[in-house]
């Protein structure tokens, strides 16, 4: 029964949207026997950034009685939301996973549903602080996702090269006047310009907030930029992880906007490079699970189900272990690797984490925004920098 | 007078011209359109707006993207002259410079085996090798040469111009070579015994009959070079913004419009460019072969 609604709505969907008669007899077919084969067994369908998959489903699967077919995908909004929007993900997926942001509009859209937190059996232990962030909930308020995982990101140093005693200034970044040539940044508008606001607030200039710039603060911004730009400040914009790791490591720059992992890997090779405590504050991100409207019934509770496992112990002991990210509830982490015998030093990383992660979660921060209101400006005004 | 023989003798194959025409509009005109009908809508929340404005052509402009245009254009044909450069006495020599068809096989297979490698594979060892403490600033370094390491042979315009010569020679040198190779080496005799000189046999004999080649040749490099995105990326280290990022930066925001818009104008220069290559191509070719019998001693 489920598996003829399905293709009833695939039918109907597909009609509208494709108009190739051969397309439409191919996809209406096809996405019909997959669902008869593991009818027998209950699956639960994600669709989610790669970064908060785990290597193995199979202890979820243990744990929920659910088999698990996860499609991962790379945190890009442009795609993400032609999938949701355009091509009706919500239809085939229980589940997304993604970068907080996009949940305002895709939420007053109608294309996600609110979270009913009183179906999710954890949700009372993970902090507030956590879950009131604005990557979750709507622009009202209205919480739109459950938290997976997240961090807070500043730039990691060469500590034989940079001397200065933490926390250290953005500026360390952005206006460096010893390091001209020496620093690279993140080619993205969603990092670069926040954290050059930061800096910027941190100086005495206005910006309300940094993620969510108007088009005047964001051309102030801009202008700062291009005006270090053109001093010879940055040696390189990276574009992955990969680039990032190699830019910092093998010396062609010093100092290096990235994210923590790249530091915890360069350390792990034996190189003298820090992570650093910001003092105007961080670049905060958050990876929710989001459900998709067209969710009901049977998926609904496969769903929720889904999302309290995320919200438990394994996975939390798993992610900062194999990643050093934070979740939702790390006590709840702490409990499983106590009671199911990891060893001293993966209990060691998870009680790091918690350390960490609250003396972050202390300082100012501004949560990255991967919609902000002014996105074209944005777009526009970072070529204007690029450019220059 | 080579086409007219090829042309069927008497009546024109109907059925052949409608099944080019309505697979033309199918593949090239309809997605062309779309792109025209996009470029003059606006996006809102994801959805296509019904009202045609120019707002997404003078962001083209506003946000400096046509700066990037002509950079990306410059750069392109920039490369693709030095490709003339080099490939025209490369294909000269392999086509009729040596008559070892074993030679002519081993040289042609080294061209093509580097397509094997992914261009990004191919492109990352100039990043090792143009790096601050890569080997060339190293060599440079310990013979004197200079006294620091240059820091514009990498992330800059010459590493993302010498990084696109590797890639863009081959498409180059093939038509040149197939060209070349298809001139009678009776001809070049005949014009050496007519005393003409090596230069002068080239510019007279060779070049013209090479043009089809080499005009070929011009479109197979200078087209893919303007959409390639791995060389910029990896060697201009965020310095050199071609069009590629630009329209790629449009899309992750799903700015749908201001991209078609930007591909619109970008189109219609590369058919310019096209419509300019063959005119100039054709009008040499006649000019050359007509003057051909008046400057022979």
């Amino acid at each position: 029964m489920k598996t003829n609604e399905t293709c009833k709505k695939l039918y109907s969907r597909r009609t509208v949207l494709k108009t190739g008669v051969a397309a439409l007899a191919a996809t209406a077919i096809a996405p019909c026997f997959p669902a008869k084969a593991f009818a027998s067994k209950e699956t639960v369908r994600i669709m989610g950034v790669s970064t908060c998959a785990i290597q193995d489903w199979s202890s979820f699967e243990k744990d929920t009685g659910l088999k698990m077919e996860f499609k991962g995908i790379n945190s890009d909004p442009g795609l993400y939301v032609q999938e949701v929007v355009a091509n009706e993900a919500g239809e085939d997926y229980d589940l997304f996973i993604f970068d907080g942001g996009i949940e305002d509009r895709l939420g007053a859209s109608g294309h996600f549903s609110k979270i009913d937190t009183s179906a999710l059996k954890m949700w009372n232990e993970v902090s507030d602080d956590v879950k009131s962030s604005p990557l979750l909930q709507g622009a009202d308020g209205t919480q739109y996702g459950a938290p997976i995982v997240f961090n807070a990101d500043s730039f990691g140093y060469n500590t034989d090269l940079v001397k200065d005693a933490e926390p250290l200034s953005w500026g360390t970044v952005f206006e460096n006047e010893a390091f001209l040539g020496k620093v690279a940044i993140e080619d993205t508008w969603l990092t670069t310009l926040p954290n050059a606001a930061l800096y910027l607030i941190g100086k005495g200039k206005k910006i309300t907030d940094p993620a969510n710039m108007t088009p005047e603060e964001v051309k102030m911004v801009v202008d700062f930029l291009i005006e270090r730009k053109k001093a010879g400040q940055f040696r390189a914009f990276w574009h992955s992880y990969e680039e990032s790791v190699d830019l910092l490591g093998n010396g062609e720059v010093a100092i290096e906007q990235c994210w923590e992992p790249v530091t915890k890997q360069l350390q792990r090779e034996g190189k003298n490079i820090r992570y650093a405590s910001a003092r105007e504050g961080y670049s905060k991100w958050m990876i929710g699970a989001y459900v998709p409207s067209q969710a009901k019934g049977e998926r609904l509770a496969r769903a929720y189900k889904t999302i309290d496992w995320f919200l438990g112990g394994r996975y939390g002991a798993l992610m900062a272990v194999q990643q050093g990210y934070a979740t939702a509830n790390p006590l709840a982490s702490l409990k499983f690797a106590s009671e199911n015998g990891m060893s001293k030093e993966e209990i060691k990383a998870i009680e790091f984490n918690i350390q960490k992660v609250k003396e972050k979660m202390a300082l100012p921060m501004y949560w990255q925004n991967s919609s902000p209101k002014h996105i074209k400006v944005i777009e526009s005004e970072w070529q204007r920098f690029k450019q220059a | 007078m080579g086409l007219s023989t090829l042309q069927p003798p008497t009546k024109i194959n109907l059925k052949g011209i409608v099944i080019f025409l309505l697979s033309w509009s199918f593949f090239v005109l309809i997605p062309i359109a779309g792109l025209l009908l996009w470029s003059f809508l606006t996006m809102e929340n994801f959805r296509p707006v019904w009202d045609l404005s120019l707002q997404a052509y003078r962001e083209v402009f506003a946000s400096g993207r046509w700066e990037v245009t002509a950079r990306t254009l410059g750069i392109a044909s920039l490369v693709t002259l030095l490709e003339i450069v080099l490939a025209l006495p490369f294909a000269l020599w392999l086509s009729k410079g040596t008559k070892n068809m074993g030679l002519k096989i081993t040289v042609l297979a080294a061209l093509t085996i580097p397509f094997f490698l992914s261009l990004s594979a191919r492109t990352i060892v100039w990043r090792a090798l143009l790096g601050l403490h890569g080997p060339v600033n190293y060599a440079l370094m310990a013979t004197g040469v200079i006294d620091g390491p240059l820091d514009w042979l990498l992330f800059s315009q010459f590493s993302v111009i010498l990084g696109l010569i590797g890639p863009y020679f081959p498409t180059m040198v093939f038509p040149l070579y197939l060209s070349i190779n298809l001139i009678d080496d009776e001809m070049l005799a005949a014009s050496t015994d007519l005393g003409a000189t090596p230069g002068f046999t080239f510019w007279h004999v060779i070049l013209p009959l090479a043009f089809p080649g080499l005009g070929a040749g011009i479109i197979f490099t200078f087209v893919p070079m303007i959409g390639d995105s791995v060389v910029p990326t990896l060697l201009g280290g965020g310095h050199v913004i071609l069009l590629s990022a630009s329209v790629e930066s449009l899309l992750r925001i799903l700015n749908y419009s201001v991209a078609a818009a930007l591909s619109v104008v970008m189109l219609s220069i590369m058919v310019g460019v096209i419509l300019v290559v063959s005119l100039v191509s054709t009008k040499i070719i006649t000019s050359k072969s007509s003057a051909l019998p008046e400057v022979t001693p």
